[in-house]
């Protein structure tokens, strides 16, 4: 069963001047409840923007995103037509945005620095608390949350801007998942963090993914893509073009149409085979047995 | 011969941050034309590092000489005009109201004529594949678009030294192939042209002239980068990674199978173990 869903969405930015583009063109999309997707293309390609769809940050100028009751279009008679035979409730939930904001979390590109408070507790207790909660609630949630995160509380009291680049970025999703969304959505939560900063942060990604929510990432990041995501959306050119899976989409030959950087395993498997190496190089996942194949063939 | 930079016992920490010294006691130096990678985990000493060699920082002692030019006050315009970063978020570093605007910034800085800044704003617009988007203001530009105009902005100064820190990191990869190729190319154009970038991908790393490996505020490793990766257990101890390429020649050297030490990329290993 779809949770979100786009239908003929399409979104262009600032229509009265001349030169403007076309940032999403007829975009029809729907996501699982409980997926693990990732949306990549080239920059440009529309994957950020269709995801601020998702909690009305951008609103389509036309067509319209849904995210399970709640329709999300800057097209009012649109929205209008579409709320019509709708119940009193969804008609409710529909008018206030927040609503939307509680279910989908949105932990934008380098998170680190939207954090402004004076302590890390309080920036991780900002969030609940602009969703209404009580001082001593929302404490305790943020508390919560920043244990899931595994930021000891040591470093409860302490300023967010001594912190490393993993660290911070760690307390700003921290922020995020206290107000417990159903759905997370990250914009390249990998960019800029070493090869630590990033296993620290997908980890706890998956932690999340695991207690049953759904997962949305964008991302330029095809090792993040090969060893996470159960879905893969493909955006090129402000259309969506593939919804497949990482095997088929690593093996297409539309890799390259799409600007999509292989990884290198598989860059390098497609030059042995250009190059007529002699042994099967099907069905190969990981490093360790690209080595037992390669050797194998050289008899080492 | 001058050296682009010269780093004499530079210690350096934040106000913010009691007791922890950021940067420790460093000293290195860089020869003009020289492509050295700065790499290290986050929190490591890396963007400080770069602040205070652009005198973004002031360090807390020792010296830092940019084409024997001393980094201080007194010399500020002259470094500006000579040293520059392109940092990781673009948004911090977007000016200009518009595409165009920005590029112009630190031309107009340099009083630099009204038709040869022109001329620069459409070469460098251009070479960074944002030509088309000249009039657009910051808020209609994605992460990886504002990134290219923050490194046309700085590629258009004529500089002798340019720091990338991150600087590429909200590229798609076609992207960041475009701007590697940009440098590349220009370095060509001017073999004087000192590059120091400071970055996660190893990759790019393996092919500097030089890397420098920053842990906990100090140089931990420094020189050719075959030698540096040499040691695979002292690198992936500190959380970095193994060039793709050394990873496969070491595992099969192991078990007995010699590969010359110049074979540095895919295609090379590739051609060799194909027997090409």
């Amino acid at each position: 069963m779809w949770q979100i869903k786009t239908n003929k969405l399409s979104f262009v930015y600032d229509k009265k001047d001349p030169n403007h583009y076309d940032a999403l063109t007829d975009v029809n999309l729907e996501i699982e409840k409980g997926d693990f997707v990732c949306i990549v293309g080239k920059t440009g390609s529309g994957k950020s923007t269709i995801v601020q769809t998702f909690n009305a940050l951008i609103l389509p100028t036309l067509g319209y995103t849904q995210v399970e009751t709640f329709y999300i279009t800057a097209d009012k008679k649109l929205k209008k037509e579409l709320l019509k035979n709708e119940s009193e409730e969804i008609k409710k939930t529909n008018k206030h945005v927040a609503n939307l904001r509680k279910k989908v979390g949105m932990v934008f590109q380098f998170p680190e620095y939207q954090l402004f408070a004076e302590t890390i507790l309080k920036d991780v207790m900002f969030g609940p608390k602009n969703f209404g909660m009580k001082e001593d609630e929302a404490k305790k949630v943020a508390i919560e949350s920043l244990k899931d995160v595994g930021i000891p509380e040591s470093y409860f009291e302490r300023s967010p801007f001594e912190l490393s680049g993993g660290e911070k970025r760690r307390v700003a999703i921290a922020g995020i998942i206290a107000s417990n969304p159903d759905i997370l959505v990250l914009d390249e939560p990998t960019a800029g963090l070493d090869p630590n900063g990033k296993k620290e942060i997908m980890a706890l990604v998956k932690k999340f993914h695991d207690s049953g929510k759904t997962i949305i990432i964008v991302t330029h990041d095809m090792d993040l893509v090969l060893n996470f995501a159960k879905t893969v959306i493909v955006l090129n050119d402000a259309k969506l073009v593939e919804v497949t899976t990482p095997q088929k989409l690593f093996n297409s030959e539309n890799l390259d149409k799409y600007s999509l950087e292989i990884p290198t395993l598989y860059k390098f498997i497609n030059l042995l085979k250009n190059k007529g190496f002699a042994g099967n190089l099907e069905n190969i996942y990981n490093f360790d047995e690209l080595l037992e194949r390669i050797k194998e063939v050289k008899h080492v | 011969m001058s050296k682009a930079l010269e780093v004499r016992n530079l210690n350096f920490s934040y106000d913010s941050q009691e007791g922890v010294q950021t940067i420790k006691n460093i000293s290195f130096s860089v020869e003009k034309g020289e492509y050295v990678a700065l790499i290290g985990h986050n929190g490591s000493g890396k963007s400080t590092l770069a602040k205070l060699l652009a005198y973004l920082l002031e360090p807390q002692s020792g010296e830092i000489f940019v084409n024997d030019i001393k980094v201080c006050e007194k010399n500020i315009r002259t470094l500006r005009e000579t040293i520059g970063v392109v940092f990781q978020n673009p948004d911090n570093q977007f000016i200009g109201s518009t595409v165009e605007g920005d590029i112009a910034f630190g031309l107009e800085n340099r009083a630099i004529k009204r038709d040869k800044m022109i001329e620069l704003v459409k070469k460098y617009s251009k070479l960074v594949g944002m030509d088309k988007f000249l009039n657009k203001s910051p808020e209609e530009l994605s992460g990886g678009q504002k990134q290219r105009v923050a490194i046309a902005g700085i590629l258009a100064l004529g500089l002798k030294i340019i720091i990338f820190d991150e600087a590429t990191s909200m590229l798609d990869p076609e992207g960041v192939e475009d701007i590697k190729h940009l440098v590349h190319e220009m370095k060509k154009e001017n073999p004087a042209l000192t590059f120091i970038s400071i970055t996660h991908d190893i990759e790019e790393a393996y092919l500097s002239d030089r890397v420098i490996i920053l842990n906990g505020g100090e140089i931990m490793l420094e020189g050719k980068p075959e030698d540096v990766f040499a040691d695979e257990n002292k690198i992936t101890s500190i959380g970095l990674d193994i060039p793709f390429v050394l990873k496969i020649k070491n595992r099969l050297s192991e078990s007995g199978m010699a590969i010359p030490k110049e074979i540095k990329t895919i295609e090379e290993l590739s051609d060799f173990i194909c027997g090409k």
